[in-house]
């Protein structure tokens, strides 16, 4: 287990420092979550064990700092912590975890953006990276180089695969809905060079109706594709949207790139090709259905997917349905869920989903699970939130959880 | 216990704090009574809306609401009226609270040049019962801010993606996009992509508090099935019945997993549920054949096909169980894929993986 980074460190300080500089001048959102989910699963040992983790949960956004020289920052932060009331299986339960704690912030009237400490980067080829350390951004007349580097964050008691990464991109938004960019990115376990990527991403919106989404990211190491994705969508008025959608993936390539397992791979490939429309028909209907064939290396097949949903201030229902077909297996989900909301502060809920499954698995070809849940705002910013779950699994014979969460969302501030 | 160890109840206490602050420290009012106020009937009997909402043409943002108080009323009204007639709840009538403006909106400039037209905006006006309809966006942007006035500059900061320009803070917007960055459809496997090439766009409404939920899969507390569990309306990947289709789903596409999961995660609960790698493994996913060359279910073909069904349980450090067999001098033999030589020219010594064999 690793001590806290050195990321996270100058990010705790710096939020700190922050935080005693502009808190009069800030906007905070927070929100403080107790949740719990008690459970009596049956794992495969066959016998009943008994599980209800507590946690407490916290984001902290705290926005519109005024700075010094004039641009504003922001501090994010978003941890939780968790006890076991019971646990009789014999395994750690909950710690306690931060999922985001960063600076952000600008100068030069926001031309240099910079983000500090533990965070998302998700442009290009870094894809959505959890990282301890630094991001910057500079856009000048519509054009923009970001930079960023880190320790990439690994699983709580995980030992690392990759320590470090380091990348950035180059980019040309000329209008709010049009960029292209240009990306690179490299992962080291400590010193080795376990992954290097290119990339080239893009979104254009043609004539106001057609929108063009593609980007393609190559390993230099494998010398082939890592993945690449292309989406195009037309859209006929409000009512239709059709669209047609393309994707290749290299699965071995998504591997931890020093595993041992890339010595036995070969050239894995899976390309995935299909269209989709969403319409709507009247008020409140809402439809959309999506057919992909795909083309695997260890097969074929197709998925087909769903929804058609009926949306007003008092009721939603909805009819999902999900079909996968692949290497002489698959499966048929179908779901229906239902939200009433007789006043402002109370929200009752349920949902029934059901799984035909083409082989047996663990003998159960048959698999239902159902839940029914209550949401009542007691108070502003206050809600709290019960559910109950159950159903069959092939792995747990029968399972019934309760679930409860209480909310607290306040908003402080808001002078400008 | 280790440093991390000892951490773990200090971060605890202080989320735990945090919550209770909030819980005993900060409680909003309750508002039961809610003005009831028929603006129809007011204007069918000649009223201007600059009557009731007198200081509103010099209300240079939105945080000058001009809600009239008792004080304009009774200009019309007999100070004996019923109170009932406009609070739903007379004895718990409190000074409304102070506005937390979003949007960037000058009335004054606006009534200049409107003549004092406020209906040219306002179409749709509150009601007892009804709640007011505001003016949506593409209203404005198709009404007067069309793009072909020079003085207005709403298209430009469009085009520049400068909403903050006119939205204070989208975050605690309550409104969504409509047009071209409408989350319909499938975009829970859409948005990815259009998030590669426009974060900055997405990050305009989504602080990543709210990507956290779902993409901090490494530090998470729980998945977004359990913490979400009473929006079955949205569209979360891991529902009730995805333990029954994962291994389809995974077989499928193994990359989509590998996206957000460890391995780590995959082998601690097919160990918890005896389909993992154990010898004493009662629930053993292997077919007949596996072990044997020529089946036609032999573990090296599928192998070579799907390496990340073999890593979900199987050890992928150098103490992996097949290495045990496929190593220099090993009964597996040479592990590589044929064409391994054309891509890996020489062994990196730098690589403690290939130094696993090749000592």
């Amino acid at each position: 287990m690793r001590p806290p980074s050195l990321g996270l460190l100058v990010a705790a300080g710096a939020a700190i420092l922050l935080f005693a500089l502009g808190a009069r001048a800030a906007t905070v959102q927070a929100t403080a979550t107790t949740y719990t989910d008690a459970s009596q699963p049956t794992y495969g040992d066959a016998e009943s064990h008994t599980l209800v983790p507590a946690y407490e949960l916290v984001d902290v956004t705290a926005n519109q700092i005024h700075m010094p020289w004039g641009d504003t920052a922001a501090v994010v932060l978003s941890g939780w912590g968790g006890v076991d009331l019971a646990n009789d299986t014999g395994t750690s339960g909950p710690g306690a975890d931060l999922n985001l704690l960063y600076v952000e912030g600008g100068a030069f009237r926001h031309a240099l953006t910079f983000r500090l400490g533990r965070q998302f980067v998700m442009n290009g080829v870094a894809r959505m990276t959890q990282l301890d350390g630094a991001n910057l951004q500079y856009v000048v007349h519509h054009i923009g180089l970001q930079a960023y580097g880190g320790a990439i964050v690994t699983p709580r008691f995980a030992e690392p695969l990759a320590t470090t990464m380091a990348g950035g991109r180059l980019f040309w938004n000329p209008t709010l809905e049009t960029e292209i960019g240009a990306s690179y990115a490299q992962i080291f376990d400590h010193a080795l060079s376990v992954r290097q990527e290119v990339g080239l991403d893009g979104r254009a919106v043609l004539l106001h109706r057609l929108v063009l989404d593609a980007s393609a990211f190559y390993d230099l190491a494998a010398a082939r594709i890592a993945e690449a994705v292309g989406d195009a969508s037309w859209r006929f008025g409000r009512l239709v949207t059709l669209g047609a959608r393309y994707q290749r993936t290299a699965p071995d390539l998504f591997l931890p790139p020093n595993s041992i397992w890339t010595v036995f791979a070969d050239d894995e490939r899976r390309d995935s090709v299909g269209g989709f429309a969403i319409v709507t028909p009247a008020e409140h209907w809402s439809i959309w259905l999506e057919g992909l064939g795909i083309l695997g290396s260890n097969g074929n097949g197709f998925e087909t997917t769903g929804r058609v949903s009926w949306t007003q201030r008092f009721y939603s229902i909805g009819l999902d349905v999900h079909t996968l077909s692949y290497d002489a297996d698959g499966h048929l989900t179908p779901r229906l869920y239902a939200v009433w909301r007789p006043g402002d502060k109370l929200t009752l809920s349920g949902d029934l989903e059901e799984t035909w499954l083409q082989h047996p698995m663990n003998g159960v070809t048959h698999v239902f699970n159902a839940s029914g849940t209550a949401a009542w705002t007691f108070v502003p910013s206050w809600q709290l939130a019960l559910a109950v779950l159950g159903g069959d699994t092939p792995f747990l014979s029968q399972d019934v959880e309760v679930l409860g969460r209480l909310q607290w969302a306040p908003t402080f501030g808001g002078q400008r | 216990m280790n440093a991390r160890q000892k951490l773990l109840p200090v971060v605890l206490g202080a989320l735990l704090g945090v919550a209770c602050a909030g819980l005993f420290g900060h409680v909003n009012p309750v508002p039961t009574d809610h003005l009831r106020f028929p603006h129809q009937k007011h204007l069918d009997m000649g009223q201007a809306c600059t009557d009731c909402h007198q200081k509103i043409s010099t209300a240079k943002d939105l945080s000058q609401l001009d809600i009239p108080g008792h004080d304009v009323c009774m200009q019309c009204h007999d100070k004996k009226a019923d109170c009932k007639k406009c609070h739903s709840d007379p004895t718990a009538a409190a000074p409304l609270p102070k506005p937390h403006p979003t949007l960037a909106f000058n009335h004054e400039n606006h009534i200049k040049r409107m003549n004092g037209e406020c209906k040219d905006c306002h179409q749709e006006l509150p009601e007892i019962g009804k709640p007011a309809r505001m003016p949506t966006m593409a209203a404005c942007f198709q009404s007067c801010h069309d793009g072909k006035h020079k003085t207005s500059p709403h298209h430009a900061w469009y085009a520049a993606g400068e909403c903050g320009s006119c939205h204070l803070n989208l975050w605690e917007n309550p409104l969504k996009p409509q047009s071209l960055f409408a989350h319909q459809g499938d975009w829970l496997h859409e948005h990815p992509l259009a998030a590669r090439s426009e974060g900055a766009a997405c990050s305009q409404c989504h602080p990543q508090t709210f990507c956290s939920d779902c993409h901090a899969a490494k530090t998470v507390a729980a998945g977004p099935n359990k913490l979400q569990f009473d929006r079955v309306d949205r569209q979360l990947i891991h529902r009730a019945n995805w333990l029954a289709e994962h291994p389809i789903e995974a077989n499928a596409n193994p990359a989509e997993c590998e996206r957000c999961h460890t391995l780590d995660q995959c082998a601690s609960c097919h160990n918890r549920h005896q389909v993992g790698a154990s010898a004493t493994n009662p629930r053993s996913p292997h077919p007949a054949g596996w072990a044997f060359p020529g089946s036609a279910q032999f573990h090296g073909d599928a192998a070579r096909m799907n390496i990340t069904s073999c890593a979900a349980c199987h050890e992928h450090g150098g103490h992996s169980d097949c290495v045990t067999c496929h190593k220099v001098g090993g009964i597996g033999g040479n592990p590589h894929p044929v064409d391994w030589d054309t891509r890996h020219k020489t062994v990196d010594r730098a690589n403690p993986m290939c130094m696993e064999c090749h000592i």
